[in-house]
């Protein structure tokens, strides 16, 4: 029934469609860069003005054939692969946070939710804590202790070690949004005729939690997974922008707008890209997530 | 970009054309620049100057300080004992805290500079001769105070071996003699150095008492026998100098005083400091930067006519290269595939593109005649062909008895920087190398690179130099001698080789004459690039600094090819 609800909505439509893009782009990328005979990082010294080299040549950042997007000033680097390459780091960072995210939100709000009590409690105030916290502050200040207790053990420094922390710094503040909805459901639901009936014949804590309640929750995961996934790109995007993320040559809309800042006034077709791109995206997931929502709750207003 | 590099001072072109080095001992010459220096027309005293910088400077103790912008800078309130004094674009060596410009009868291997002998600190106790000789003596402790130049040291005869006042305490170093009465200092050097005059432009020739050395931290607040003294200083944030009143502008033929405070500002990043350069808004009408080449937004103003008075275009000194270490990179074909592999046009492009520099084969510019060498790198002219010889390097990588395929590369995390060493990585990785790439902070780079045999010491150096004065003897022993290295620290000889036939012929080139001298230099230069592939000199910069609207007094320095702030001026 929701389903043909989305399939009827035209913005869901689009949204689907753009995401699927970027999807597509993302799981694609290196088909392009056999297509246009160059990878990411090939600097092309050709297609900047030898004079001024912070100048591409050519209209709008260097547009061609041969360079979709343009190239990137100093370096001639295309635009158009570390687009694509950067939607790759975006998106698989941001998705693994996000469930990573779900995963532990689901279970705290499980357990947090059908025992209640004192365990309630704890994990209650945790999550009060977390929300609270600054957490694009909080992230930047422990991405450097996480990166140097992983050194301290022998991992090499680098985005070996900066993707991992990314992910679970992301999905550490991210966590608690699902865990408190999952809980407030839960406990709507652990008192409901069926979930007691189970009760009284005797069903173990675990068959009650995951056959019984978990299977009613689906619907309110989902709209809050959707509704993540963009607040986890713009966060991952942002701690990039802000050093503490994904580092040079590794391609990533974060690090591409930090390297476009100094070029605004020169090539701005280079900052634009990866900031509409970010822009786009993140817009899409939202109003997906919006009909996801309206979809599977029809009362709720817009 | 960033001005400062481990380079140092460099006599301006002005100085090699019309004084070739020997000229100092002209007596009515020195007597001409004893003289105040004269004011600069339309100068005005009051207000303050900000300097914006990106990083902290890396040494402001004199004994260690090597770094150019910084060299022009610390002048303020650092007096040496010669000093260069740049007037209407025409760059002099003039005696700063000497009275002459010094002295020998023995064809250099003795010298003696005659002491002003009225000149103050800035808590009015006299500088004497006592503490000049101290200034000397405690540059021998570079284990402790690392970074600075090493001529004094190497120059100054030390038959007891001295090795600084804070490791032998109470023993004295003979070859520096103070006369009876306190006005004449005598150098006694192990070797004859024509060109003395210029080397005791360095830090380690001036004034210390001996009371106020607090060694390491001394460079947290020198004490001032300049024009301005330093009020505060919080390192890597701000540095604010207010007028000391104990200086006498008659005793001073270098300095101008007109602002009533110098106040530093560090920490913004490149485009940050062009962009409010250029837009010339609020605070920035009475800035200016001698760290920050105005490199990003270049097209928009170099030639444009708004622009004009404010830009400062020169072609700088600095020469920007690579070191490969031999230490490491112990394989001569691993070198000289190195060496194909660097792409001359893509690391040019990454700093600005040839109106920010021109291509060089060698660290030893054209302008020094009588030492440069017009060789192929690589076997191609690198100013016709610029593009990286991935071919070749391929081919001498196969040759290799003694592979190296992982390098690591040191740079410094200041303006384009990064962004060349990712130029270099590329066309490293393209020749069939693995890159580490190393990134240091920007005022704690040149020491930590030039440690040997430690654990991840660098394979390549990213660094760059600028003459010490206009001469190879100002370039090569500096670059390329061993005998300044020590086990642990390879001083700014940051490519590390020893090799014995080079070592020949610097023993040779130390007892020849100046011509001679200088044409030994410039082949040892060309065998260190060409025969063992241990430095690639990659082009020489070409500047473009800009200062407020409001700035005046600004001009370009001839000592330390920077920007000298030392005339500045807040414009009514």
């Amino acid at each position: 029934m929701a389903w043909d609800r989305i399939k009827k909505d035209r913005t869901a439509k689009i949204s689907a469609f753009t995401i699927g893009l970027f999807v597509t782009l993302a799981l694609t990328a290196p088909v392009f860069t056999w297509i246009l005979h160059t990878s990411p990082d090939q600097f092309h010294p050709e297609t900047l003005d030898p004079v001024f080299g912070t100048n591409p040549l050519g209209k709008f950042g260097g547009i061609s054939t041969e360079h979709w997007f343009g190239v990137e000033p100093r370096t001639g680097r295309d635009v158009f692969l570390r687009f694509a390459y950067g939607a790759r780091t975006s998106l698989s960072i941001a998705l693994s946070a996000t469930a990573l995210a779900t995963f532990i939100g689901v279970l705290v709000g499980l357990i947090s939710g059908f025992y209640g009590g004192k365990v309630d409690l704890v994990l209650s105030r945790t999550m009060e804590i977390i929300l609270a916290f600054p957490s694009i502050l909080f992230a930047l200040a422990v991405t450097p202790v996480f990166e140097n207790m992983l050194e301290g053990w022998g991992v090499p420094t680098g985005n070996t070690t900066r993707i991992p922390v990314m992910i679970i710094v992301l999905s550490m503040f991210g966590w608690p949004y699902i865990a408190r909805i999952v809980r407030g459901q839960v406990i709507s639901i652990r008192e409901k005729e069926f979930v007691e009936a189970a009760r009284s014949i005797g069903a173990t804590r675990t068959h009650l939690v995951f056959k019984e309640i978990l299977p009613n929750l689906w619907a309110p995961i989902l709209v809050t997974v959707a509704l993540n996934i963009p607040t986890m790109i713009t966060a991952e995007a942002a701690l990039t922008f802000l050093g503490a993320g994904v580092i040079d040559p590794t391609s990533d809309w974060g690090a591409m707008l930090l390297a476009s800042v100094p070029f605004y006034s020169v090539d701005p077709t280079y900052t634009f890209i990866p900031g509409f791109g970010l822009f786009l995206l993140v817009l899409a997931f939202n109003l997906l997530g919006d009909s996801v929502r309206d979809a599977l709750d029809p009362r709720s207003s817009r | 970009m960033s001005l400062k590099k481990k380079a140092i001072a460099a006599v301006g072109v002005a100085v090699l054309a019309a004084a070739p080095l020997l000229s100092v001992n002209a007596a009515d010459a020195a007597t001409t620049f004893a003289t105040p220096v004269a004011p600069i027309k339309g100068a005005v005293k009051g207000g303050t100057v900000t300097i914006l910088a990106q990083g902290d400077f890396e040494h402001l103790d004199p004994a260690r300080n090597y770094v150019g912008g910084t060299l022009d800078f610390y002048r303020l309130f650092t007096r040496t004992l010669t000093q260069y004094r740049t007037v209407n674009g025409k760059t002099d060596l003039v005696p700063d805290v000497a009275a002459d410009l010094g002295t020998t009868t023995d064809g250099g291997k003795t010298w003696t500079f005659k002491l002003r002998t009225n000149l103050k600190y800035e808590d009015g106790k006299k500088i004497t001769c006592a503490d000049m000789k101290y200034g000397v003596m405690r540059s021998y402790n570079d284990d402790i105070l690392d970074g600075g130049p090493t001529y004094a040291k190497d120059f100054i005869a030390n038959p007891t071996s001295y090795k600084g006042p804070y490791t032998e305490p109470g023993k004295d170093l003979p070859s520096v003699i103070c006369s009876a009465n306190g006005d004449a200092i005598t150098f006694k050097l192990a070797i004859p150095v024509p060109y003395f005059p210029y080397v005791t432009t360095f830090g380690a020739f001036s004034p210390i008492p001996q009371a106020k050395d607090t060694k390491q931290n001394y460079e947290l607040r020198p004490l001032s026998s300049g024009p301005y003294k330093i009020k505060s200083y919080s390192r890597g944030k701000e540095l604010l100098l207010v007028r000391n009143a104990q200086w006498d502008a008659k005793t001073d033929p270098v300095r101008w005083n007109y602002p009533d405070e110098y106040r530093v500002i560090m920490g913004a990043d490149q485009n940050v400091i062009e962009q409010s350069l250029i837009s010339d808004s609020g605070n920035a009408k009475t800035s200016v930067s001698f760290d920050t080449n105005i490199v990003t937004n270049l097209s928009k103003v170099l030639n444009v006519a708004k622009y004009k008075d404010r830009l400062f275009n020169f072609d700088s000194a600095y020469n920007r290269y690579y070191a490969i270490n031999v230490d490491t990179v112990k394989d001569l074909n691993v070198r000289k595939a190195i060496q194909c592999a660097i792409d001359f046009k893509s690391i040019l492009l990454a700093a600005g593109g040839t109106s920010a520099g021109s291509y060089a084969n060698s660290t030893i510019p054209k302008s020094i005649k009588g030492a440069y060498r017009n060789f192929n790198v690589c076997g191609r002219d690198v100013s016709k062909k610029p593009e990286a010889q991935l071919e070749q390097a391929k081919a001498f990588l196969a040759k290799a008895t003694n592979p190296k395929t992982t390098l690591r590369l040191a740079y410094r995390d200041r303006g384009v920087e990064p962004l060349r060493a990712a130029a270099l990585e590329q066309s490293l990785k393209a020749a069939g190398f693995t890159v580490i790439m190393d990134k240091y902070p920007s005022s704690d780079f040149y020491a930590p690179a030039a440690k040997r045999g430690v654990a991840n010491e660098p394979d390549i150096i990213q660094t760059s130099w600028a003459f010490d004065w206009a001469a190879a003897s100002g370039i090569v022993y500096a670059l390329f001698d061993a005998r300044t290295m020590s086990p642990e620290d390879a001083k700014s000889n940051q490519s590390r080789g020893e090799f014995a036939d080079l070592q020949a012929l610097f023993e040779k080139a130390d007892k020849s004459a100046t011509a001679a001298q200088e044409k030994i230099l410039g082949d040892i230069e060309q065998s260190l690039i060409v025969d063992k592939a241990a430095h690639v000199s990659v082009y020489f910069e070409t500047s473009h600094f800009m200062a407020g609207s409001k700035v005046g007094g600004i001009q370009v320095d001839g000592g330390y090819s920077s920007l000298s702030v030392l005339g500045a001026y807040i414009k009514k």
